[in-house]
């Protein structure tokens, strides 16, 4: 690196006339980018003339100031070190060609980093437990025969038109409850502090014509809202009604993060991110090989924990958590993944289906666990259940 | 001054203030691309220490913004003193000034009031300010939006009294604590360093550096217990500034080497969460302290020994 041009011999592979530094960097820049660093044209920019301002003969202060100028996420880091290795660790000079060749095919790829490494994620995971859990014995549940209005009709039981309508209603009623008063003030026509700054860019402060007293308010704000949904065996007959649910709040809310988990978790919020649900359940199915499976809520929650907490994951956010609660991994797993997400939440929410009947108690051991860091424990297996909800989400969010 | 890599890290340990090579190279390159530096990095590792040094350094002033939910343009900017011109407009009143005069002056100079990042822009030197952005995980996004463009070419518009340019770009250091993720658009504006906690022979350099008087033995020992508390699983493992005011405590208490019955005591220095104190008890706790009595400096202090 310290000499660009002569370092590099090999005849056969590389073009004769001797590639500039400045080459190099833009190349570097391509295969960071190919590994999920978005680089930018002005950040290479930035790096040639930081290049100018430390010695070049030495490795590590062109490495450091390489990276400091390219890198801006902590993930990020590890990567860079090691595209840094290869790259300028004569790695380059041997692979010319290949590089500049797949530099142009691989760009398409570039925008969508997550997607390209879900699918290479999946196979080990998925498979392995994916058998068992339905032989579970299932709980009881008493069928709801004697409610007619969607209202109460249990979600399992919905025909796809009242599916529809049950979900117009919920869409609504997380809207009107989803905003609350933050820190941040405005002015208004009411209130009790006096908005000076307005009251004096219009004079009536100093006695000029007067327009009316102004107030300084707070503004109502939305909190950031997770979904976590359990899509396992056990939650297979409200699993329609739920893709449909998910996929009705993403359109409407934009501050609505979703993860679908049974023995990981998948965060699919950027799959619903269309207008027409049918083509997202069906790209959700493909990516979601965990449908159906087994139960590890401990796993899944670490997964959320480790990979969203300052990100998704802050003291803005509502954790809601759709599960029955059937675990079948660790339960001190489990707690103490759940002590940290109600430690890094705002509130956590955890909405069981099967509390919706009359007979049932918290007792699986994965529900006990988790018990002690749920803020609100709440039935959702109907529309006037989760109304209950949208108020539990009002009040939480004040 | 300051003009290469190596001068940094010199006046910056004269300081009192530790950097490894790559963090001084950062702050070599934000002072020659006229860049900000974005620290991140767990509490306590000397993010914000950084810019105090750096004050210190330059021989100017610190300039501190420290972002809070609901920092608006007229806390970090500029806001009318809206007392005085209310007093001044009555005062002429008073003083029988012409009706079409009065109030002519209010929006002026005299009746603005201060905060940092208009003091930064209109500092006028000799040496740079040093604009401490604290924090700025903490402030809402709208705040972010509008930093980045007053970052981006430290020129502020005040409608009643015009643009001020800055004549001499600040030295501009932002942290974050990562409770929540920062806006990449405002994160590329800026060099990224990602602190780290020490190795052991820099956290015995830093104690050395700010706890003067205290012993090498206990001085060694503080940082092998340190290394061992940080590879356990704590909610919040503890950082550079625990050390230093474990160090401090124990010194204060005429400590000469650490016993498990002083660790115990003191321990709320270190570990500020009940659960992670009850983790750490009994056996572990002992061995630890074990562990740490027989380190011998020599030996795995490699860079270090030529100091000792």
């Amino acid at each position: 690196m310290t000499h660009p041009g002569p370092v590099m011999a090999r005849q056969d592979k590389i073009p004769a006339r001797p590639l500039p530094l400045l080459r190099h960097i833009q190349r570097f820049g391509g295969m960071l980018a190919r590994h999920g660093v978005p680089v930018s044209p002005g950040n290479l920019i930035d790096l040639c003339r930081g290049l100018a301002a430390v010695n070049l003969g030495n490795r590590t202060d062109v490495h450091s100031a390489a990276r400091s100028i390219l890198v801006s996420r902590r993930e990020h880091l590890e990567i860079f070190d090691r595209v840094f290795a290869q790259f300028w660790d004569s790695a380059v000079f041997e692979q010319n060609p290949r590089s500049r060749d797949s530099a142009g095919t691989e760009d398409a790829e570039e925008g969508e980093p997550q997607g390209r490494k879900e699918p290479r994620r999946e196979p080990d995971d998925g498979s392995s437990d994916a058998e068992g859990e339905n032989t579970r014995a299932e709980p009881e549940c008493s069928p709801y025969s004697d409610v007619e209005v969607v209202r109460n009709k249990d979600f399992a039981a919905l025909s796809a038109a009242e599916t529809r309508q049950a979900r117009k209603q919920i869409v609504t009623l997380v809207r009107r409850f989803l905003s609350y008063r933050g820190r941040r003030r405005v002015s208004g026509k009411d209130g009790t502090i006096p908005d000076f700054r307005r009251l004096f860019r219009r004079g009536s402060a100093l006695g000029l014509p007067p327009e009316g007293m102004r107030f300084l308010k707070r503004k109502p704000r939305r909190p950031r809202l997770v979904l976590l949904c359990d899509v396992s065996g056990s939650m297979e007959k409200y699993s329609t009604f739920l893709i449909q649910f998910m996929c009705s709040l993403r359109m409407e809310l934009t501050r609505v993060e979703i993860g679908v988990f049974a023995t990981r978790l998948i965060m699919v919020t950027k799959i619903l991110d269309r207008r027409q649900i049918s083509r997202s359940v069906q790209e959700l199915a493909q990516r979601a090989t965990v449908w159906g499976s087994g139960t590890n809520i401990g796993a899944s929650v670490r997964e959320f924990n480790d990979s969203q907490l300052g990100r998704n994951l802050h003291h803005k956010t509502i954790v809601i958590i759709l599960s029955d609660g059937w675990e079948r991994g660790e339960t001190d797993l489990l707690s103490e993944q759940m002590r940290q997400l109600r430690a890094a939440a705002w509130k956590v929410i955890w909405l069981n289906p099967l509390l919706g009947h009359d007979n049932y108690e918290p007792i699986c051991k994965g529900m006990r666990a988790a018990l002690p860091y749920i803020d609100y424990f709440l039935a959702a297996h109907n529309v006037a259940s989760l109304e209950q909800v949208g108020r539990v989400i009002g009040t939480a969010a004040r | 001054m300051l003009d290469t890599i190596e001068e940094i890290q010199t006046r910056f340990e004269a300081g009192g203030y530790i950097a490894d090579r790559s963090l001084a190279t950062s702050v070599h390159l934000a002072r020659t691309l006229g860049k900000p530096i974005f620290l991140e990095g767990e509490p306590g590792v000397g993010k914000t220490e950084l810019a105090k040094v750096m004050a210190g350094v330059l021989g100017s002033e610190l300039i501190r913004l420290q972002c809070y939910e609901g920092l608006d343009v007229h806390n970090a900017l500029y806001e009318w003193n809206y007392l005085r011109q209310l007093l001044e407009v009555r005062m002429q009143e008073a003083r029988g000034v012409e009706k079409g005069q009065i109030g002519r002056n209010i929006f002026s100079d005299e009746f603005l009031l201060e905060r940092p990042l208009l003091r930064a822009v209109r500092w006028e030197g000799p040496a740079p300010a040093v604009l401490l952005i604290d924090e700025i995980d903490r402030a809402d996004e709208e705040f972010e939006a509008f930093l980045l463009e007053v970052l981006s070419d430290f020129q502020i518009t005040i409608p009643e009294i015009g643009t001020i340019k800055s004549r001499q770009t600040p030295f501009v250091v932002l942290t974050s604590n990562r409770t929540r993720e920062v806006h990449d658009a405002l994160k590329r504006r800026c060099l990224y360093q990602w602190i780290d906690y020490p190795d052991m022979e820099k956290e015995w350099r830093i104690i050395c550096t700010k706890v003067p008087g205290i012993g090498d033995q206990l001085s060694f020992q503080i940082c092998r217990f340190m290394e061992l508390l940080r590879e356990e699983e704590f909610y919040k493992r503890p950082g550079i500034a625990e050390s230093l005011d474990w160090a401090r405590a124990l010194l204060a208490l005429g400590i000469e080497e650490l016993a498990p019955d002083i660790v115990a005591d003191t321990l709320s220095c270190l570990l500020k969460y009940k659960s992670d104190q009850e983790k750490l008890t009994g056996e572990r706790l002992l061995k630890a302290i074990a562990v740490s009595r027989n380190f011998k400096a020599g030996l795995t202090l490699a860079g270090g020994s030529t100091a000792i």
